[in-house]
């Protein structure tokens, strides 16, 4: 809310800077976001919290900096009652709904002269932002912005009958607004209705048929207390957010409805040179006011203070609450401008705040001490992301809501258990992500288009399903991907391939302590059919692996080879053994031999290996294919091999021989199964 | 016996003296040290000495050993060493080390990472929760009701499916893992919860409409609001700095009563004033304050029996602090050279 610091001075009398000022509010919760300072005058913005809508008005402010100054509170002067001077235009009110509209008061005053209003007021608005319109609006205004209090004023003799109804509007129904705009209404939004259609949205903004003008001789000015439900309704409905609606919303003072209808009244008689007439309060006349019982010691424990009594009461009662007691306990009557005082800690925050936050000591709370403080599960997801740092892999975090139609263009099938968003700002958020591979690509295609040669990235982050109607999923998957060159400085660029993103796999398997993992060749949407695997742990299939199609890429409009796998995180953990045991060292040094051969291109070096292991037994510590390779001396159609073979003994040294024998049979197996021959 | 040995050492350190190459040395290390070698020819006439000789004739063979060892180790580092350096190639040691590739963790997770750790260290344990969530843990159990303008601060994503009434929604708060725990768990705890929000905001430099936060909570029989400002200003000058200050505002949050929201002096221009902090000379980073009773009724707990405080920072504010990023998209842009700064 924008507040003029004269204006506020008017009501408490306070000499210090506005700066200062602006300050103190601050620091008692109600935060001034800027300062503007011109013509000995200074605008300050102040933001004011949704549970103090007393603090919408001048006034309000003016008790707050009362409250915290010590300074006195100079409430504008008005009678309680005023007698109606003339009693020639008479108006009757009707409320249909009390829970609605609990009170309303309509006052007649006759004889005014609508014009322009007096410098004082003009400059009084001016200050706020607000622009004038005449005599009537400003002084409505004025009131809205000193008390906290809307209201409205109608041209008398264009309202049709004499008398008005607060009621539920008719479907079907409509009202041009003042803003000259003309709105639907439904059974939803209350209005208030002459004998013959709706002059009003009750509490947001009045009509445009009864609005008053230059030839306006007669008012009835509206002052009333609407139920902050039924208003907030009408405004999100008619998309109309006014000065007014805020208030009501939020929560108008209940007895500063016949107050305000009062100071307005006396100013227009005053401003506009009118008579005041006859008085219509329909409804409650007064609510009941609450109080709460405070605990001194209360206070104190909560705020880790001292106070006495008298000092919790004397803050107290500078706020306006009125307090009975000066002992332990504290009874404190509540008035009707803070609705947001509701129970006892309510008040030890008023205590709190305006004893200031920044005097309350600070201290170390003793630790509860849980045991385990991270879930398995989080350990591993840490773990593993330091592992594919250490691979060189950047992690990305891409956003959770897509476009539904990029989960097609993964091929995506599963389309029933997509989370649907049902209202999203763009088709961007429409769906929430099955996959992390729709994002993974994005950021991919984002640096491809960056000239980034070396894409190593990696996702760890959650998707989600829907199960059935009433049960979602959510589960955490690792999306890996790579493209163009691994760099390694000047003496190495290779080009990524399927194995270096299968090796990233198999050294995260390794280090997360996942044994018993294969590759299997499966047909796959998303990748080159001769190019994809599952990836199975103990025959449960944890992921995929494979080079992305062309189709795929085109669709995310990529135009480099692109290697990717995605991991059901959560699958795979199942299977992590993250406590580590030592083993026991060899005791002897192995023997290494190597065995060289040429085989049919596609014979398998898993088939291979298992040949290898079978046929060395159990002094054969290790065997890994070493090398690869093509060229002149390897018949087409063929492969060159080079398998590297470890011997390690057990509990006695071994003789060559004993090497030699088993070195042997595994030759004569590979050319036995697999027609090898050995070079 | 004992010649033979005195004769094969002398013998032996000459000629190892005189080897030339690597080839020559290896060669002698075979005729003298081999498993058929002449040291070991004359350990095995050791069993003809008579048995009072044998200790002192096995010294002497031991120390043969060691001898001809260290003169072949000579000989080995003398060929190897600087008198036939010349033979070793010159290197421009000014060309580029080989580094192998390391990856970056997102600066997000960073962040993350750092604040988990602060708050491990002082006693809390991580606790989440679904991202889907009802509009009771997301609102109501939280003290927000129904059709409340404190609701406008949190606007909402809310799914398609019809069988929920009221629907679904995408939590827009991390404080919905404070109910849950509550709900599940018996007091004493001492919680954060990070983790990933939405809101349907307009996205702009400062605004997404995805983000993450860490909330805390901690529920014990005598916990005070100083012990909130006691446990604040430790995150925050082990997250900022020793020399951080602190600001402690009262606010208004549904579920805290009293609230604050809570400033640090601005990491740029150290409370002056600059434009990083509009002048101010505070950056506020965190809204706080003590669980509000309607909260502790909603789990079940006993607002007469216990007290505590919870607290809640976004992520991305924190990092673009610390990081100096002006513009919230970065994040989720995933810029390789915006990656790889960190």
């Amino acid at each position: 809310m924008k507040i003029s610091y004269n204006w506020l001075r008017e009501y408490v009398d306070v000499k210090n800077s506005a700066k200062q000022a602006a300050q103190w509010l601050t620091m008692a919760g109600l935060e001034v976001t800027s300062l503007e300072e011109k013509d000995k005058d200074a605008t300050l913005e102040i933001e004011i919290t949704t549970n103090r809508s007393d603090g919408l008005s001048v006034i309000g402010i003016a008790r707050e900096l009362s409250a915290i100054t010590g300074k006195r509170l100079k409430f504008p002067k008005v009678p309680g009652m005023l007698p109606a001077a003339v009693r020639d235009k008479q108006i009757d009110v009707e409320i249909e709904d009390k829970l609605l509209c609990p009170r309303y008061t309509g006052r007649v005053i006759e004889g005014i002269c609508v014009g322009p209003s007096p410098a004082w007021l003009k400059g009084h608005l001016e200050a706020i932002g607000v622009r004038p319109i005449n005599n009537v609006v400003d002084i409505t205004n004025f009131c809205l912005f000193e008390l906290g209090q809307p209201m409205h004023a109608f041209d008398y003799d264009k309202l049709i009958g004499r008398a008005i109804i607060v009621r539920r509007a008719k479907k079907g129904e409509e009202i041009v607004t003042i803003d000259n705009v003309k709105r639907p209404l439904d059974n939803d939004i209350l209005i208030i209705a002459d004998q013959k259609r709706p002059v009003a949205v009750a509490g947001v903004m009045g009509g445009f048929d009864t609005e008053v003008s230059e030839a306006t001789k007669a008012i009835l000015l509206e002052s009333a207390y609407f139920d902050p439900i039924v208003v907030r309704r009408a405004r999100r409905k008619l998309g109309l957010s006014t000065d007014s609606s805020y208030r009501f919303e939020r929560g108008v003072d209940f007895e500063g409805v016949l107050f305000g209808s009062n100071r307005a009244a006396k100013l227009i008689a005053e401003v506009c040179g009118g008579k005041i007439g006859v008085l219509k309060d329909a409804g409650v006349k007064t609510i009941k006011t609450n109080s709460i019982r405070l605990s001194v010691n209360k206070v104190n424990k909560i705020l880790n203070l001292a106070l006495a009594p008298l000092e919790i009461k004397k803050i107290l009662v500078s706020l306006g609450l009125k307090v009975i007691g000066a002992q332990e306990a504290l009874k404190v009557e509540l008035p009707s401008f803070r609705g947001d005082l509701k129970r006892e800690e309510d008040l030890i925050e008023e205590v709190a705040r305006i004893y200031g936050y920044e005097k309350i000591p600070t201290t170390i709370p003793k630790m509860v001490g849980h045991s385990e403080r991270k879930s398995r599960q989080r350990r591993i997801e840490e773990t593993a992301k330091d592992i594919l740092m250490a691979e060189g892999l950047d992690e990305v975090i891409t956003y959770s809501l897509i476009d539904a139609k990029e989960i097609s263009h993964i091929n995506f099938t599963g389309n029933e258990g997509v989370v649907a968003i049902a209202n999203p700002l763009s088709s961007q958020q429409e769906a929430m992500r099955p996959s992390l591979i729709p994002g993974v690509l994005n950021a991919a295609r984002f640096n491809i288009n960056r000239k980034a040669e070396d894409i190593r990235i990696f996702e760890l982050s959650k998707v989600y399903s829907k199960i059935n109607e009433k049960e979602y999923e959510e589960e955490t998957n690792l999306c890996v991907l790579m493209s163009g060159r691994t760099k390694m400085g000047w003496r190495q660029k290779t080009e990524t391939d399927f194995f270096e993103i299968k090796g990233a796999l198999e050294v995260l398997f390794e280090r997360l302590g996942v044994k018993d993992y294969r590759f299997v060749s499966a047909a796959s949407d998303i990748f080159y059919p001769e190019r994809a695997a599952n990836v199975l742990v103990k025959d449960v299939e944890v992921g995929i692996i494979g080079e992305v199609k062309k189709e795929v890429l085109n669709n995310f409009d990529i135009k480099k080879e692109v290697f990717l796998s995605e991991i059901k995180f959560q699958e795979l953990i199942k299977f992590a053994v993250i406590e580590k045991r030592a083993a026991s060292l060899p005791k002897f040094l192995p023997t290494k031999r190597d065995i060289s051969l040429v085989v049919e291109k596609d014979v398998y070096i898993n088939d291979l290996l298992g040949a290898i292991k079978l046929e060395g037994g159990i002094i054969l510590n290790n065997a890994e294919l070493s090398d690869e390779y093509f060229g002149e001396q390897i018949p087409p159609g063929k492969r060159g091999l080079t398998f590297s073979l470890e011997y390690l003994p057990l509990d006695t040294q071994f003789t060559d021989e004993e090497i030699e024998n088993a070195h042997s049979r595994i030759k004569t197996a590979l050319v036995g199964k697999f027609g090898a021959s050995i070079r | 016996m004992e010649e033979k040995i005195k004769g094969l050492r002398h013998q032996a350190v000459s000629e190892i003296g005189a080897a030339g190459s690597a080839e020559d040395v290896e060669r002698l290390r075979v005729k003298y040290l081999g498993r058929k070698g002449l040291v070991n020819s004359l350990f095995s006439g050791l069993s003809g000495v008579p048995s009072d000789e044998k200790p002192k004739i096995g010294n002497m063979l031991n120390e043969l050993k060691g001898v001809v060892a260290a003169a072949l180790e000579d000989a080995k580092n003398k060929i190897g060493g600087p008198a036939s350096s010349s033979k070793i190639e010159k290197l421009d040691i000014t060309m580029p080390g080989i580094k192998r590739p390391l990856g970056h963790k997102h600066p997000l997770t960073q962040i993350f990472d750092r604040i988990n750790e602060i708050f491990l260290n002082l006693g809390f344990k991580i606790a989440e929760g679904p991202e889907i969530e009802t509009m009771y843990y997301n609102f109501e159990a939280l003290n927000i009701p129904p059709e409340h303008p404190s609701r406008d601060a949190f606007d909402t994503f809310y799914l398609v499916g019809a069988v929920h009434e009221p629907p679904l929604l995408l939590r827009s708060q991390t404080s919905t893992v404070q109910i849950r725990v509550m709900e599940s768990q018996k007091p004493p705890l001492q919680i954060i919860a990070p983790g990933r929000v939405y809101r349907p905001d307009a996205t702009d430099a400062s605004h997404s409409f995805m983000f993450h936060q860490v909330e805390g909570l901690m529920v014990d029989k005598d916990i005070k609001f100083s012990d909130l400002k006691g446990v604040l200003t430790m995150f925050a000058k082990q997250m900022f700095g020793e020399d951080t200050k602190m600001r402690f505002r009262p606010h208004f949050f549904p579920f805290t009563e009293p609230s604050a929201e809570v400033d640090i002096s601005c990491v740029m221009c150290k409370g002056e004033g600059c434009r990083s902090c509009g002048q101010k000379g505070w950056l506020e980073i965190l809204g706080a304050g003590m669980v509000h009773p309607a909260v502790f009724e909603a789990v079940g707990y006993d607002p007469k029996k216990w007290t505590g405080f919870a607290f809640g920072m976004g992520v991305e504010r924190i990092a673009m602090l610390k990081f100096g990023v002006d513009d919230i998209r970065m994040f989720f842009e995933n810029d390789l050279r915006f990656l790889r700064q960190f």
